[in-house]
């Protein structure tokens, strides 16, 4: 019994796409709007992001219902740095009543990335322990055992990183992610294939692909100097020379970066244990139905 | 121990303005090691006192006194008959017990306590404990997450760990990153893979101020009058 | 009066060829066996006993006898330095200078910094 679109395409073998949107830093919801319209239809669903590199954003409950109004799928984010389990298990059950049913659970990055540096951090769960508790409140109780007379409706997830160290034990760390509650996971973004395809090697020996929905990100590059700004200044990013070299030396980088990444799309989907697609364009989110398109994965 | 460092000397000078009688309070334990407040730091800021008094006209007589450990009263008593401000060099804990003992007095802060840590070499003191309230180094190759990783998880490294790293931080080794080799070269890999659930966090600074009772220890009725305590 | 705290191994003999010399008449040399070894709180209680600026003269720091301990003193002077500045004085007033036994000269330039820094204050 699937609970979302999301879900349902998953469960039944089909490759699924999910793109990304930022939510705006302000109450710009017809902005929102547009570009939702803009992108509906072109993946399955879409993260709206917590508070992403700790600044301060429309919060992610509020933006996936604007797209929810839309006709659009939301995947709410929510991030264990600035919610303790009160507030989480409240807010989800809220997310739930509006319709939100793909929640992404992640660690979150340190408010010493954003805006505010100064704020004190919450971290009363982590990511794992933060699947334990949402899977909890799915299956009928919420952490402190009281019974829900209706619980929400959830498809869980969670972040996986083969490119951050230490390496072996990323796959350890996804099959406690598993273990928790993970029903689906959205991976950091792919450019270092080699690595990526070693992840997914040991993922497949552990029979961990029969258990969770992995869904591979993929970026697209408009330069080289973003490529660069990848790899030196993003936490957690493998970044291979050759992707650097071809975006300098293209005649038209915007045209070669959306052509790498959509190369790189169609190799992801071939991997075993791949099973979708995760798209982050920042702030080029206009470009994201064109790299479906092209990679031929339109829902 | 607890790690403290000076006060920015301007911030202390300001708490001062109107002050007549001033005691630099040392303390020969924790602030003396982490050489922020021992009696060479009370000296010295006796010294720096002194002489802005002087070329200021500020009026402030000041002394300088350095005692065993200021959180006990036992070692307090060279403070008595000592009237107006204390700047103290010991730590929070020492301060306020000073405070506490003595409330004529007008304790201001001389360092800024930071955390429970250990030197790491000459000069580096790096932070090792939370104080939690409820240890579990056991499970994590006597490494603590709490103190240690930037967002204190659990389970394993975030994504953002590189290089051995913490992203916070490049001086920062990842906490996770230590702990996975640790348990490794302990042979206790099964620990990697046991999940910690959601943390009970009573014990901790977030249940409310501490009040720990040692049960054997606390006199009864019988010592109590003895001490003459009732 | 400006008193020059010299370390056994190169301050004291350049101070000393200096004062030969003459035109130090303000200077109080004050030997020790190094300038690592001189306490902060000492180098502060000199200005209520008198004296207009203190001196550490010590060895190159590649060429220290301890050592180290001309590296010690050259960063306790700098936080001193800044300690003058903080309590309302003239932060060269406090003042470190590294030199090889034979360089009188570099000691004397030092000691003119220092009295250009006194110059400051009273030129208020």
């Amino acid at each position: 019994m699937s609970v979302s679109r999301l879900q349902g395409t998953l469960d039944r073998g089909a490759i699924a796409v999910t793109a990304e949107i930022g939510p705006p830093r302000s109450c710009e919801v017809e902005r929102l709007r547009a570009m939702a319209r803009a992108l509906k239809g072109s993946a399955h669903a879409f993260n709206l992001t917590d508070n992403q590199a700790a600044n301060v954003r429309m919060s992610s409950i509020a933006s996936s219902v604007i797209c929810l109004q839309e006709g659009l799928e939301p995947v709410m984010q929510m991030t264990c740095r600035d919610r303790n389990r009160i507030a989480m298990q409240s807010d989800v059950i809220g997310a739930s009543a509006l319709g939100i049913r793909n929640v992404l659970c992640i660690s979150g990055d340190h408010q010493t990335f954003g805006s505010h540096p100064q704020a004190k951090n919450v971290y009363d769960l982590d990511s794992v322990q933060e699947l334990m508790v949402l899977r909890r409140l799915r299956e009928g109780a919420n952490w402190a055992g009281e019974t829900l007379a209706e619980p929400p409706q959830l498809f869980l997830g969670a972040a996986a990183n083969p490119f951050a160290d230490p390496f072996e034990h990323r796959v350890t760390r996804l099959a406690k992610k598993v273990e928790a509650g993970a029903q689906f996971v959205q991976t950091q973004c792919v450019l270092d294939l080699d690595r990526f395809r070693r992840f997914m090697a040991l993922v497949v020996e552990r029979g961990l692909h029969e258990r969770v929905h992995i869904i591979a990100g993929a970026i697209p590059l408009r330069s080289h100097k973003a490529a660069l700004f990848m790899r030196d200044k993003v936490a957690g990013m493998s970044v291979p020379d050759e992707v650097i070299d071809r975006l300098r030396r293209a005649a038209d980088p915007k045209e070669e970066g959306i052509r790498l990444c959509v190369e790189t799309m169609q190799e992801l989907v071939s991997i075993e244990g791949v099973h979708g697609v995760h798209i982050t364009a920042i702030a080029w989110e206009d470009v994201v139905p064109r790299l479906v398109r092209e990679a031929g994965l339109t829902p | 121990m607890i790690i403290a460092e000076r006060k920015p000397l301007p911030e202390v000078l300001e708490m001062l303005e109107g002050a007549k009688d001033v005691l630099v309070l040392g303390c020969r334990a924790c602030t003396a090691i982490c050489l922020a407040g021992g009696e060479r730091e009370a000296v010295e800021m006796r010294e720096a006192l002194s002489l802005h008094s002087e070329l200021k006209g500020k009026g402030w007589n000041v002394s300088a006194l350095t005692v065993e450990r200021a959180c006990e009263r036992e070692f307090l008593s060279p403070i008595e008959g000592h009237t107006g401000t204390v700047v103290s060099m010991a730590c929070g804990v020492g301060a306020q017990v000073v405070q506490g003992l003595f409330p004529s007095l007008r304790v201001v802060p001389g360092v800024n306590t930071s955390n429970m840590g250990a030197p790491e070499g000459m000069g580096v003191f790096v932070e090792r404990c939370a104080g939690c309230g409820d240890c579990i180094i056991h499970l994590t190759a006597g490494i603590c997450p709490i103190a240690r990783c930037a967002k204190g998880l659990l389970n394993g490294p975030c994504g953002g760990s590189k290089g051995g790293r913490c992203e916070v931080s490049p001086e920062t080794p990842c906490a996770w990153e230590q702990i996975v080799k640790g348990l490794e070269a302990q042979g206790r890999t099964d620990l990697l893979e046991a999940i910690i659930p959601p943390r009970d966090w009573r014990p901790s600074r977030s249940g409310g101020p501490r009040r720990i009772v040692n049960a054997e220890a606390a006199p009864g009725p019988a010592q109590r009058e003895w001490r003459g305590e009732d | 009066m400006i008193v020059c705290y010299c370390c056994a191994r190169s301050g004291m003999p350049a101070a000393l060829r200096a004062m030969e010399d003459g035109g130090l008449d303000d200077v109080l040399l004050r030997e020790v066996p190094c300038t690592g070894a001189v306490e902060p709180g000492e180098v502060l209680r000199s200005f209520r006993q008198g004296a207009d600026g203190v001196l550490l003269v010590g060895c190159l720091l590649e060429n220290c006898a301890h050592h180290y301990g001309s590296e010690v003193a050259s960063r306790r002077a700098a936080r001193l330095s800044q300690v003058m500045s903080d309590i309302g004085s003239v932060p060269g007033k406090v003042a470190m200078v590294h030199l090889a036994e034979h360089q009188a000269d570099r000691f004397r330039r030092a000691v003119e910094g220092v009295r250009k820094a006194n110059g400051q204050e009273e030129g208020r």
